[in-house]
């Protein structure tokens, strides 16, 4: 009886894995170098700068904590004018006291409701080129910088840079102690006429 | 008898073929530059707007040891360990013979004494009080200064940096905000160097 050989066929890379192992190890490379680089980096942001002038603001972001905002817009004058007519009969100290205290239990918001109302401006400033907001940021001098550098970035980083802003230092009790909180009627830029709000610090 | 030899038919693989057009997909991707369509004015349509937008970039990456273009304020702690101790201003100047990164004009800024210590107790301070430390006053001189020799026209390109470690208090940063809002559109933007990852807490 013939014996058969069985030969062992030739091993060789197969060149489909190799060109795969490759690219495997090329893009491994390239994801975890750039992973590697990325905390040594410093990210610039690109600010304008405030317009501090005097004037008026449509909304209005008191920072009372890091976490805990008061935010003022078109709708708190409705709610100074319900003030104003059912609690009429007050003294005037009083009267603005009761303003004040409605004012910031129904607009006082966390960081989180912050960012969600910054976005709905921002998506109401990116529908209309022509339309202009300006913004007015209070602070507190002791709070850290960067929260209030968080909302600047959100609000110039527009499509049409229409969102403009102030920023001034100013704590809460500051507006507490205005001289005067009332609404007015004014004509706006399309002559509608609107209430809006006062405050004489 | 005839031999018949079979000989295998040598080919690519489909499996390793999909293998490869993935991977060339999935790095393509990655590697790709994406740029905002909403941006990007249509012209020509009706209800669209040629509008003439300014081409500042709100974020931009810096490396540590880039080359200074313009005036910075650099804000940190005197004791780096400890983010309570008291704050310190830097001011790095560039310089347009040599190519400055920023830990050379720091040395600078240390030779030259262009810096100063925020008293103890700034947040407590007056705004008269506070604009009157040697802290500000050697701000607002370095602003006024640079914005004089540098900055004689309005421009969006004049800008001024600042590098602050994140527990600065909104008082130091207000402060020069004011002081580049003073001057309207000769300084209309400031740049804001932070750096991203674990390296923020611990300041510089």
């Amino acid at each position: 009886m013939a014996f058969k050989i069985q030969r062992k066929p030739k091993e060789r890379v197969e060149l489909v894995s190799l060109i795969d192992m490759v690219f495997i190890l090329l893009v491994f490379f390239m994801v975890t170098s750039f992973a590697i680089r990325m905390p040594m980096e410093e990210r610039g942001l690109s600010i304008p700068a405030p317009e501090n002038a005097l004037g008026r603001a449509q909304i209005v972001i008191q920072f009372i904590d890091e976490n805990d905002i008061f935010w003022m817009d078109e709708t708190s004058a409705s709610v100074v004018e319900e003030v104003e007519e059912y609690f009429g009969y007050l003294s005037p100290e009083r009267l603005k006291n009761k303003i004040i205290n409605d004012l910031i239990a129904q607009n006082r918001v966390s960081l989180e409701v912050l960012n969600e109302k910054i976005n709905n401006l921002r998506m109401r400033a990116g529908q209309d080129p022509f339309a202009r907001f300006f913004v007015l940021i209070r602070c507190p001098n002791h709070i850290p910088y960067f929260q209030v550098i968080d909302v600047i970035t959100k609000l110039s980083d527009t499509p049409y840079r229409n969102i403009r802003y102030g920023c001034v230092g100013g704590t809460l009790n500051q507006i507490r102690e205005c001289r005067r909180i009332y609404t007015v009627v004014e004509e706006d830029a399309q002559g509608n006429r609107r209430k809006n709000i006062r405050i004489d610090l | 008898m005839a031999f018949s030899r079979k000989e295998e038919k040598k080919g690519i693989s489909l499996p390793g073929l999909i293998d490869i057009i993935f991977l060339l997909l999935i790095f393509s991707l990655a590697t790709f530059s994406f740029t905002d369509s909403s941006l990007q004015e249509e012209k020509g349509d009706k209800g669209t707007y040629d509008l003439e937008l300014p081409k500042a970039r709100i974020t931009e990456t810096f490396k540590t040891d880039d080359v200074l273009q313009t005036l910075l304020f650099q804000i940190e702690n005197t004791d780096s360990e400890d983010p309570s101790s008291p704050k310190v201003v830097y001011v790095l100047w560039p310089s347009w013979e040599d190519s400055l990164d920023i830990n050379q004009a720091k040395m600078n800024a240390q030779r030259d004494s262009l810096f100063a210590v925020f008293p103890d107790d700034f947040l407590r301070m007056s705004d008269r009080d506070f604009t009157r430390t040697s802290a500000c006053t050697l701000m607002h001189w370095a602003l006024q200064t640079y914005k004089n020799e540098h900055f004689r026209e309005p421009s969006l390109a004049n800008t001024i940096e600042i590098r602050a470690v994140r527990n600065t208090e909104f008082r130091i940063i207000n402060y020069i905000l004011e002081q580049c809002s003073a001057y309207g559109d000769t300084i209309p933007r400031f740049t804001l160097r932070t750096l991203s990852g674990q390296e923020v807490a611990s300041g510089f």
